[in-house]
């Protein structure tokens, strides 16, 4: 008898995969199909906050049981995000790609990809997992291609689909070693796996950097960067589908293989690679006019920013940070021509910060962090706290000295900040307590590590932009942006 | 010669060597040009194979679009017999034509042997240049990049090294000094220069757009022709030394291979089996079949404009209403006049104001011309009723709002606050994408609620009285004029609507090149009130009445504007008409709408996924929405231009296909008016023309490519892709429907309604208008006591009896007989 649960699971994945389907024959039945899909998703997720987890296996046979899924706080979350994406996708491309003839290839590979990343998402066995994990991969490279007379779609087609096989042998190689330890993984019976993975022994650390490497091709870290920057040259539907869980498809192998979390070289790597590639793009962005390149330097920062989170083992925050940015640069990417000012448009005053300035910064900065601490419940909490404190002083500091003097002062926007963010902490510290409740916290890097990303993150572009230095400086930076041409 | 002198010249080569590149504006005011402007000289043929051979640019519609033309009976045999008579009178001198010295073949030449490597490292110091992100780019790209760039790896290699050290201070004598390191004698300046704008024609048209079109102190980093060119040569200069010996072309541009294929003999294959063009070479067989495409719709033209009957009602109108020359009036003037007593006039949409507006909350200047002319007066927009107590308030309120945008992109690029600010951000901004797109209207309505609220728009008016406001006798002078022109001196109505248009779209960088041309791609409302406000005033009434226009104490000017993505109209500043009008200006709102619906109905047939049924709903949703690349075919179509009283052309559909300018040769005995259109909207008419034909023929090199992939860099242009060269032109999304060519690529036919000899008198007086008429840039009609008279390229007027082009005496039929050829070999479904 399928529970309730198990129930709305199954329609999510069955009709995700309905659009990848329909969409060359009846492409409205695919938009709804995808959209329902989303709905069963997000249904799922409330069963399971009061149902608690479940796992929907074919049976008990060794070999059946490799296909099944899981519904629990996280993978749920995750479900509703790739697939609510995956449905905006297909509704904006219906109008955006009309005039493109291939727009049905658009959205059936599109389609793929979100089912593939679903099955990521939810699959209960490693192999599943994997398997699903590999046909995302090659998905997204087939959407990235799908208009080969664009500039450059095709060398990003190349530079992914080389990216996505390092990191795809590497991942299977993973599965391939502890299934041959272990016998068949299900992901769904965490403590179980637990102690499974004890008997890993000493294939334990050669895994999790296999899994590492996975996670740093998928995001784009490090040697890997290339794909991510050559994204921009496909239709603006593609780069949305990024989000999706391909290019934050790290971030949930690590969420979801938690247990290989705890602390080992792997991850240390891990937050050394990812943090300096965030830093270092973050750079690179600085010295970027156009707006898609920016966007595309700006999402690897995100994604480095992410891992070391994932590294140091801040579960929650790295869950709240993956779906949380995957919807800001879904948007920011289908609003990309809206960067054109118009004429007449009031463009104020780029202001010198004065000290006045500064102490409103200081106290908006204080007050944020304030507003945001009442969800904070253990350590990697303070740190986001102190992190959206600093994104509150930025924000007021410019906005403030942007601000005349001269001008009866405008109380209702630093207090509107103010009280964002507290709606923040309040959001963060749901989904992230909700989506993370299974996880085990702890035992690996101490979220205070982050700390020293952030001062990393202060002080290298001061370094690069101070002129003491002579090997560094903006050239460097402006040399290290993708040029490639027509 | 000494350096300051050389310096010099090359400054003065610079300006000549960037003639045959394209101009490309800014996105915030997308004019559309002609790309080959400064070859215009040239004629249209001797031009496009210019830019064929350095751009790899093809100048003519292309085989397919003939063939499928001829099989769909768009061409036909009796166009093809008029073509080749008229061509070879054309052909036997061409006035106004004239050829300049060939330096062409050189820069053509050199411009295939130029390394692909410093294309690349241009074209992103260019693009962070731009997007202000180098120091010191007060000092002019050359400096910036100077200083810059001695901290990348490129610059450490000890060659790099001595020669960066060697640079002059100023980008005129690095260019010299790079040109003599290269061994390029001053002669051949001109053509080596010529060679490296052309290798990006993008960046070289935004610095040609810099140097010599942008008003003195238009804001954002200056990047000079004199700059782009030091830096590219200081490229050239290195590379040149490191593979000293077998340079040769390394990862050349998709342009630079299609100019390669443009290099070859490029038959119509198929189009040239009629024994009439045997013997004749590529470009004049599609000059033909071109010609042929323009005399079919000319021919239908001249007919419906003969057979029209409908003569002006003597009796005074209700209304008037002035409209912008531009297609998208045409339509609405149609049914307005369906709909009653109304008259009405065309005029450029700046109603012959040339203005710089000051927003009343700071914002940055708007001119409001053509970008031939500049601005000659100053308006100040201020809060209606001076500025009140309560004015600061508002200020504030929208400084604080304005202020928003650029602080939260502050954060975007902070070093520790992208992080918390992108997630956060990102639970409130999924939710509005969804909104934004299943519901857009939804999101429009409670966005505009939302900053009505945070920032309320006050009632404005433009000062047009004080000390900082344009004298009443210029404004006086520039209403004569207007009026005038327009021929609207007597016989007014008690209401005169001025009315200007602008286009809502959303999420479109291209937006401003669907508003009004005439006032410098921005939106019309701003014209309509200002000459809608300087006609009311009764100082310049008394003014005017000096001048022998009357205008009677009971007429009112009320201004308008015309919405053309959902052809709402809508009248502005409705509240200070006098309450004797208000009930006959409310009777006009409702005519005005009315029109408009009807116009939604007969455009929503072409608008691609267009819901016929509820046309007018659908438009709305249509311009608010963020995922639409197409709200409206824009200019798309247009083919000609009609200077002649409305009653030329009444009761004809045009198909919002012409330009109408009204005008009454009656009282313009020297030509002066007339000279003031040919040199003014005739122009602008045609750069717009150009721009759609330049668009459709060559969309790889003239056109701006799927808006799909575009990627707009720092509000200058727009990339396809990661990088490289800017854009140009329009996107495809603009002149096709899906696969095939929506727009018709046709030159301007320019049809006056007046004597020969007066448009004999003003061309001669006017270089640019006789280069654009010898030149075969625009085709001339002429309609003169009730004939019609066409220009032929001799400078002869040939006579076209009731508008069809006589036959063509010796073709008793070969035509016929050898296109059978074509018609097997037909695309799509149209009949022969």
């Amino acid at each position: 008898m399928l529970s309730f649960e198990k129930l709305s699971l199954l329609l999510s994945l069955v009709l995700a995969v309905l659009p990848a389907l329909l969409a060359s024959r009846a492409r409205r039945l695919s938009v709804a199909a995808a959209w329902l899909a989303a709905l069963a998703s997000a249904t799922t997720v409330v069963a399971v906050a009061i149902g608690g987890t479940v796992t929907v296996g074919l049976g008990g046979n060794a070999w059946t049981s490799w296909v099944g899924f899981d519904a629990s706080s996280l993978t749920a979350s995750v479900e509703t995000l790739i697939l609510g994406v995956g449905a905006l996708v297909q509704s904006f491309s219906v109008r955006y790609l009309q005039s493109d003839p291939l727009s049905a290839r658009f959205a059936s590979r599109a389609a793929s990809v979100i089912a593939l990343m679903a099955a990521v998402a939810t699959s209960d066995s490693l192999f599943g997992l994997g398997l699903a994990w590999v046909g995302a991969g090659i998905a997204f490279v087939s959407v990235v291609g799908y208009r080969r007379d664009l500039p450059g779609t095709r060398s990003c087609a190349r530079s992914a689909r080389r990216s996505f096989s390092v990191g795809d042998v590497c991942l299977l190689s993973a599965f391939v070693i502890a299934t041959a330890v272990l016998g068949p993984i299900h992901l769904g019976s965490a403590p179980a796996l637990r102690t499974d993975l004890r008997r890993l022994g000493t294939w334990d650390d050669l895994i999790s950097a296999l899994v590492a490497v996975a996670a740093l091709s998928r995001c784009a870290q490090g040697l890997f960067h290339k794909w991510l920057s050559l994204s921009v040259s496909a239709p603006t539907p593609a780069c949305v589908l990024l989000h999706a869980g391909v290019v934050n498809g790290g971030g949930l192998l690590l969420l979801r293989l938690d247990p290989l979390g705890t602390w080992k070289p792997a991850m240390a790597g891990l937050l050394i690679i990812a943090g300096l590639t965030s830093v270092w793009s973050g750079a690179v962005m600085s010295t970027q006019a156009d707006i898609k390149g920016s966007l595309a330097s700006s999402t690897r920062a995100q994604m480095g920013f992410m891992l070391a989170e994932c590294a140091v083992g801040a579960y929650p925050a790295a869950i709240v940070h993956l779906i949380g940015h995957a919807m800001y640069k879904g948007y920011q990417f289908m609003a990309s021509g809206s960067t054109v000012s118009r004429p007449g448009q009031l463009h104020p005053q780029n202001g010198q910060a004065r000290t006045r300035h500064r102490l409103i910064a200081g106290a908006v900065g204080l007050a944020a962090a304030g507003a945001a601490t009442p969800g904070v419940h253990s350590g990697d909490g303070w740190v986001i706290v102190f992190f959206a404190a600093t994104s509150a002083v930025a924000i007021s500091l410019a906005w403030t000295s942007h601000f005349p003097a001269t001008l009866r002062s405008q109380w209702r926007w630093p207090l509107g900040l103010v009280a964002a963010s507290g709606l923040y902490g309040a959001t963060a510290d749901l989904v992230g307590r909700f989506a993370g409740r299974d996880l085990v916290l702890g035992g690996a890097l101490s979220p205070w590590w982050l700390l020293v990303f952030a001062a990393v993150a202060w002080a290298v572009p001061r370094v690069i932009h101070s002129g003491k230095f002579s090997a560094l400086g903006v050239g460097l930076i402006v040399e290290a942006a993708p040029a490639v041409l027509p | 010669m000494n350096a300051p002198s050389r310096a010099a010249a090359l400054r003065a080569v610079v300006d000549l060597a960037s003639d045959p590149l394209p101009i490309l504006w800014p996105l915030e005011t997308a004019i559309a040009t002609n790309p080959l402007w400064d070859l215009r000289s040239r004629g249209f043929a001797g031009a496009v194979s210019v830019a064929d051979r350095l751009l790899g640019a093809t100048g003519y519609p292309s085989d397919d679009t003939l063939r499928l033309a001829y099989c769909e009976g768009r061409i036909t045999d009796t166009d093809l017999h008029s073509a080749l008579r008229e061509y070879r009178l054309s052909a036997r001198e061409e006035f106004g034509v004239r050829e300049g010295p060939e330096h062409f073949d050189a820069a053509v030449f050199n411009a295939h042997h130029l390394d692909g490597r410093i294309d690349a490292e241009v074209a992103r110091w260019c693009a962070a240049f731009l997007g202000g992100k180098l120091p010191r780019s007060s000092d002019g790209f050359y400096n910036a990049w100077r200083h810059s760039v001695s901290t990348t790896l490129w610059a450490r290699r000890p060659k790099a090294k001595q020669l960066l050290s060697r640079l002059p201070p100023t980008a005129a004598e690095a260019a010299v000094f790079c040109l003599t390191l290269l061994g390029i004698d001053e002669h051949q300046w001109r053509s080596e220069l010529t060679a490296h704008l052309a290798r990006m024609p993008g960046w070289a048209a935004h610095a040609k757009w810099r140097s010599r079109w942008a008003a003195p102190g238009t804001p954002g980093p200056a990047l000079e022709l004199v700059d782009y060119l030091a830096v590219r040569l200081a490229y050239a200069t290195l590379l040149g030394s490191e593979t000293s010996g077998g340079s040769e072309a390394s990862g050349g541009t998709a342009r630079s291979q299609t100019a390669q294929s443009g290099w070859r003999e490029n038959a119509p294959a198929g189009l040239d089996t009629i024994p009439a063009l045997a013997g004749m070479d590529a470009s004049e067989k599609q000059e033909i079949w071109l010609r042929s495409y323009e005399i079919h719709y000319r021919a239908r033209l001249l007919r419906a404009l003969t057979r029209q009957t409908s003569s002006p009602s003597q009796r005074p109108p209700a209304a008037q209403f002035v409209f912008c020359i531009d297609v998208r009036s045409e339509g609405l003037r149609r049914h307005i006049e369906a709909s009653g007593d109304y008259e009405t006039f065309g005029f450029a949409g700046f109603f012959g104001f040339p203005v710089r507006v000051h927003p009343w909350n700071g914002g940055s200047a708007v001119d409001l011309c053509p970008v031939l002319l500049r601005p000659t007066l100053e308006v100040d927009e201020t809060p209606a009723g001076g500025r009140p107590a309560s004015g600061s308030a508002l200020l504030a309120a929208h400084t604080g709002f304005a202020g928003v945008g650029p602080a939260i992109e502050a954060g975007r690029q902070g070093e520790i606050s992208p992080y918390v600010l992108a997630e956060a951000s990102g639970f409130a901004l999924g939710p509005v994408a969804a909104l934004r797109t299943l519901a857009p209207q939804a999101f429009a309505a409670l966005r505009s609620w939302v900053s009505t609220k945070l920032a309320p728009e006050p009632r404005t008016e433009l000062n047009l009285q004080g000390a900082s406001a344009p004298s009443d006798d210029s404004q006086a002078l520039y209403a004569e004029t207007a009026l005038k022109t327009m021929g609207l001196t007597a016989g007014f109505a008690p209401v005169v609507v001025i009315c200007g248009h602008a286009a809502t779209t959303e999420n479109n960088p291209f937006a401003s090149a669907l508003d009004c041309g005439a006032c410098g791609a921005v939106g019309g409302a701003r014209s309509a009130r200002l000459a809608a406000d300087v006609l009311n005033r009764p100082r310049v009434r008394q003014l005017l009445r000096e001048r022998h226009i009357d205008i009677p104490v009971g007429t009112v000017f009320v201004a308008a504007e015309h919405d053309t993505t959902t052809d709402r109209v809508r009248v502005l500043d409705a509240g200070s008409v006098p309450p004797s009008h208000a009930r006959l200006v409310e009777n006009l709102q409702e005519a005005m709408s009315q029109a408009g619906r009807r116009l939604t109905d007969e455009r929503s047939g072409d608008l691609p996924g267009a819901d016929p049924s509820g046309a007018t709903s659908h438009v709305s949703r249509r311009s608010v929405d963020w995922a639409q690349l197409q709200p409206e075919w824009g200019l798309a179509r247009n083919a000609s231009l009609i200077v002649a009283p409305r009653a030329l052309s009444a009761g004809v559909d045009l198909q919002r296909r012409a330009f109408l300018h009204s005008y009454d040769p009656a009282s313009d005995e020297g030509g002066l008016f007339l000279e003031t259109i040919l040199t003014g909207p005739m122009v602008v008419a045609h750069w717009i023309n150009a721009a759609y034909y330049f668009s459709a023929v060559s969309p790889d090199v003239y056109g701006a490519g799927d808006k799909a992939a575009h990627n707009v860099v720092a509000g200058a242009g727009v990339w396809q892709g990661v990088g490289g060269d800017l854009r140009l032109g329009l996107p495809r999304q603009a002149v096709f429907d899906g696969e095939r060519l929506y727009h018709e690529p046709m030159r301007l036919l320019t049809v006056i309604e007046a004597p020969p000899t007066l448009i004999d008198a003003v061309i001669a007086r006017n270089a640019v208008v006789e280069q654009l008429v010898g030149g075969a840039w625009v085709h001339l009609v002429c309609r003169h006591e009730g004939t019609w008279l066409l220009k032929a390229g001799d400078g002869s007027w040939i006579d076209l009896p009731d508008g069809e082009p006589p036959a063509y005496p010796d073709s008793a039929g070969p035509v016929d007989a050898t296109l059978e050829g074509l018609q097997t070999s037909r695309i799509g479904g149209g009949q022969p």
